[in-house]
């Protein structure tokens, strides 16, 4: 029996404020513990919270991004449930009027692009960190505690692993680009929470899992395949899906169910009277929306209409926002975006993949990087030159002028006419029967000379002057 | 009405734990203080919009300006155990 699958997903993301989101804490990440904590974080008695505007502004910003509507009046509540990462006993969160509701993303799939419905966006507070203390117990850092998250939930709109993948990723640019998260799933600045359900063409929903402690894409992937798999076996066996919530085993491979938690499922949300409803102007809206980079999709049609790149093209250079600065730092600096782009849709590119991080992180800059090109373009240097230039800069020294470089190097092309018409004929003379061969009208024999130039040259000649200067010796 | 069962639910996920004596005596308190509030559904709420307190304008929010936290051993002092600047709890199985 085929089955289709139906996901959804919970992507929370954590806000790159200065502050948490309610008290004047320091957001940040990676400290020793307990440091960047006050009574508001730590839950104390009495402690009032108040709630950071810059949050408020990129949940809004995430909203637009995503074509969400924004609500006019947003109002906070209270999830309960005990957990030593959540000093109050209660998360504040946001149930009945969250900040951004419906909205959509658009990806691109095997069938055309395909609309992935947004339900609605919230902001809530982050738990604290647990780490297990070597002498038993469990030792617990509220620093993570209080900083703004943004749950964006979907409609069940995804239908396989590979799916979620490209929306996953595609969302991942997007939140980046628009600067409100750094989006680190090491950092546990992006997690994911995954329901997976079955149900045969044509027919009603079925009933649906959850999974947890998905830690990177690839666990997101591969447990939505397990999912999908356990699921199609159960169904096929005669056998009932039960709603539950399973924890995703990396490592094994295979989620487990999540039993002992489901008593505490019960979150009794109340209003957090703590909080004020918060009123959205329209005018306020407006503002957040002036400070919205133009996004992928929009940028690479600039890059189609002013720069006459090609659709795919622009399209790489515009889905990381890192990438696509680069080059628009890079044509402003030199007039020659054609030749920019294949520089960076290739060497670049490739130097990325081959030290894949999390975060893209460019070792050149603009200024030195068309330098060289201009230098290419020029004709000062040529193409296998530029290579071992370019290598050279992103490896080892990305500070020094190139046109030093090029000196130190020794990479400066020969194009004098004389020095090049010596060489030649030097080896010309010791290779008389090649020469005839030349004069006979096989090409393959000019390559020869090329290469053999070439090589007394260490690869610094001007190819088209060494081919001017064959076809005038022979 | 409150039932018996509901009472144990609540106080399981309350984590507050009572014998059966008491759970007859929280169960009939209960229901007395629900009878209060019951009173409420008297009044007549048609087309009143929910108002748990008036609401602020986003421009009076906060401002994104850090402020120092305070020391950890303020944070800590209160803390039954701790170890390495972190409170200690016990520890928690998934
Ligand atoms: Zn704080």
């Amino acid at each position: 029996m085929i089955y289709l699958a139906v996901i959804g997903l919970e992507v929370h993301t954590e806000l790159k404020t200065n502050t948490k989101i309610f008290c004047s804490c320091k957001n940040e990440f990676n400290l020793e513990p307990n440091i960047n904590c006050c009574p508001v974080c730590v839950g104390m008695p009495g402690a009032l919270p108040a709630l950071n505007k810059k949050a408020v502004e990129y949940a809004i910003k995430a909203g637009l991004a995503l074509n969400c509507e924004i609500n006019t009046l947003t109002r906070w509540e209270r999830k309960n449930y005990f957990y030593p990462d959540l000093p109050k006993a209660y998360q504040v969160s946001q149930a009945e009027a969250p900040v951004c509701l419906g909205g959509y993303m658009e990806i691109e799939t095997q069938n055309g692009p395909k609309k992935i419905r947004i339900n609605h966006i919230h902001l809530e507070e982050d738990a604290g960190k647990l780490i297990h203390s070597e002498y038993g117990g469990s030792l617990v850092d509220y620093n993570r505690g209080g900083v703004p998250l943004i749950e964006i939930v979907t409609e069940p709109d995804l239908s396989s692993a590979d799916e979620t993948l490209v929306f996953l990723e595609n969302l991942r640019a997007l939140l980046k680009y628009i600067g409100v998260s750094d989006c680190r799933m090491e950092q546990g600045s992006l997690r994911c929470d995954v329901n997976v359900s079955l149900r045969k063409e044509g027919e009603p929903l079925g009933i649906r899992t959850e999974m947890k402690n998905l830690a990177s894409f690839k666990a997101v992937h591969r447990a939505i395949t397990y999912e999908i798999n356990r699921q199609t076996e159960i169904l096929n066996s005669g056998g009932e899906i039960i709603q539950e919530t399973r924890r995703w085993d990396d490592q094994k491979g295979r989620s487990y169910s999540m039993r002992a938690k489901e008593d505490a499922q019960d979150y009794r949300y109340f209003p957090e009277t703590d909080l004020p409803p918060v009123k959205i102007s329209s005018e306020f809206v407006r503002q957040v929306k002036e400070t919205l980079p133009l996004l992928p999709k929009e940028r690479a049609q600039k890059y189609v209409e002013e720069y006459n790149l090609p659709q795919y093209d622009a399209q790489i250079l515009t889905s990381e926002i890192t990438i696509a600065d680069f080059f628009d730092e890079c044509v402003a600096l030199f007039d020659n975006p054609k030749m920019i782009s294949n520089w960076i849709m290739t060497d670049v590119m490739r130097k990325i993949k081959e030290h894949q991080t999390e975060d893209i992180v460019l070792p050149i800059n603009a200024k030195n990087f068309t330098k060289m090109l201009k230098l290419h373009q020029d004709n000062v240097i040529n193409q296998p030159a530029a290579k071992t230039l370019f290598e050279h800069m992103w490896h080892q020294d990305s500070k020094t002028d190139p046109e030093q470089l090029i000196q130190k190097l020794n990479l400066v092309q020969i194009s004098d006419e004389g020095e090049l018409e010596n060489i030649l004929k030097e080896i010309i003379q010791n290779n008389p029967a090649a020469a005839d061969d030349v004069r006979g009208g096989n090409k393959k024999a000019i390559a020869f000379f090329v290469g053999q130039v070439m090589k007394a040259t260490k690869g610094k000649a001007n190819p088209k002057t060494v081919n001017e200067l064959i076809q005038k010796l022979l | 009405m409150i039932t018996l069962d509901e009472i144990k639910k609540i106080s399981k996920l309350s984590r507050i734990e009572f014998d059966d004596q008491e759970l007859k005596e929280i169960q009939s308190e209960f229901r007395a203080i629900l009878n209060t509030i019951d009173r409420l559904n008297e009044l007549d709420t048609e087309g009143v919009e929910p108002t748990y307190r008036p609401p602020l304008d986003v421009e009076e929010l906060r401002e994104d300006i850090v402020k120092p936290s305070l020391d950890r051993e303020k944070i800590l002092q209160n803390a039954p155990e701790h170890e390495d600047g972190a409170f200690k709890a016990p520890t928690i199985v998934e």
